[in-house]
């Protein structure tokens, strides 16, 4: 019966054990977080007063998965009753754009990235835009999103497999 | 965050289900039943992932209900009350080779299980070779023939 044993490897066996329950855990405590997508840590916000739009959208998002960005115009951004959204080609490349609200009244792709135009009557209160879409990409991606002709809101992405 | 909420919330739904439904809800695998499992694989498999196909969700997903298993089985083995509440407490059928009736009635066996499971790890034919027969936390019946 005792032959059977092997009381090292048991006790190693249950030693590793341990540790991968910790690991386990503290991966669950991470993706509570969002550091695997939406939680706490992985929501931000850039540009702002200084840049031409606002932009609150998810670090971390997940290839394939969803996600949303909630661009706020700058009232300064607003020309001739209209509003312009830029997103530079490396962001916009890495995004299965599925719905934009409001509809923009124009949509133009170029090598530099994708240019949306709104309507905006009333320049005091220029539109909110919501982007929703599937992320298509695997990796770390750097670009911009720009309102009008001023300064640019820097994007970070980071898209899981 | 809400992978880890969609497999905590599963988890809690799949274990109240299972456990009030009875002991032996699915286990005398028969066909239907495996089908049936399937299914509710199958049902659940939405509400988990939800409208995320990546590698990332699913390796979350997964982390999440194999840490909560292990975690209740933790917990179950520190509180020997929760321990109960989750897993049942096992039933004697067949005391000293007399029949509990009332038990058995309860638990919805009769003798033709009890036999049944004599039969396949015991060789046994009758039921006065059964000296105990036990209805276990997991719904199988142990058997403990006479002359033991």
């Amino acid at each position: 019966m005792h032959d059977t044993e092997d009381p090292r490897f048991q006790r190693r066996e249950w030693t590793v054990e341990r540790v991968w329950w910790a690991v386990l855990a503290l991966l669950v405590v991470m993706a509570l977080l969002g550091v695997f997508s939406a939680g706490p840590l992985s929501e931000t916000t850039t540009g702002g007063p200084d840049a031409g739009v606002e932009v609150e959208h998810e670090r971390f998002v997940r290839d394939t998965g969803k996600s949303t960005w909630t661009i706020r115009v700058q009232p300064e951004a607003v020309q001739n009753q209209k509003a312009t959204v830029f997103i530079s080609d490396e962001l916009a490349q890495a995004m299965q754009i599925q719905n934009v609200a409001p509809a923009p009244s124009t949509e133009t792709s170029t090598r530099a990235g994708l240019m949306l135009e709104f309507d905006a009557p009333q320049a005091d209160s220029p539109p909110v835009v919501r982007l929703r879409f599937r992320p298509d990409a695997i990796g770390v991606r750097e670009g911009e999103v720009r309102g009008g002709d001023l300064p640019a809101a820097p994007v970070w992405m980071l898209f899981y497999p | 965050m809400d992978a880890v909420l969609r497999a905590l919330a599963i988890y809690v739904v799949i274990l109240l289900l299972f456990r009030l439904t009875g002991k032996r809800s699915l286990l005398q695998a028969t066909t239907f039943d495996f089908v049936l499992l399937l299914i509710v694989g199958e049902a659940t498999q939405q509400a988990l992932l939800g409208d995320d196909f990546s590698l990332t969700n699913a390796v979350t997903v997964i982390g999440t209900l194999i840490g909560l298993d292990r975690l209740a089985d933790y917990l179950g083995f520190r509180f020997p009350r929760l321990d109960k509440l989750m897993e049942s407490t096992s039933v004697i059928l067949i005391d000293d080779g007399k029949p509990l009736k009332d038990r058995m009635d309860k638990a919805h066996v009769n003798e033709e299980d009890i036999l049944e499971q004599a039969r396949q790890n015991h060789g046994i034919e009758r039921m006065d070779q059964v000296k105990f027969a036990v209805l276990e936390r997991s719904g199988s019946i142990s058997v403990i023939p006479t002359g033991q």
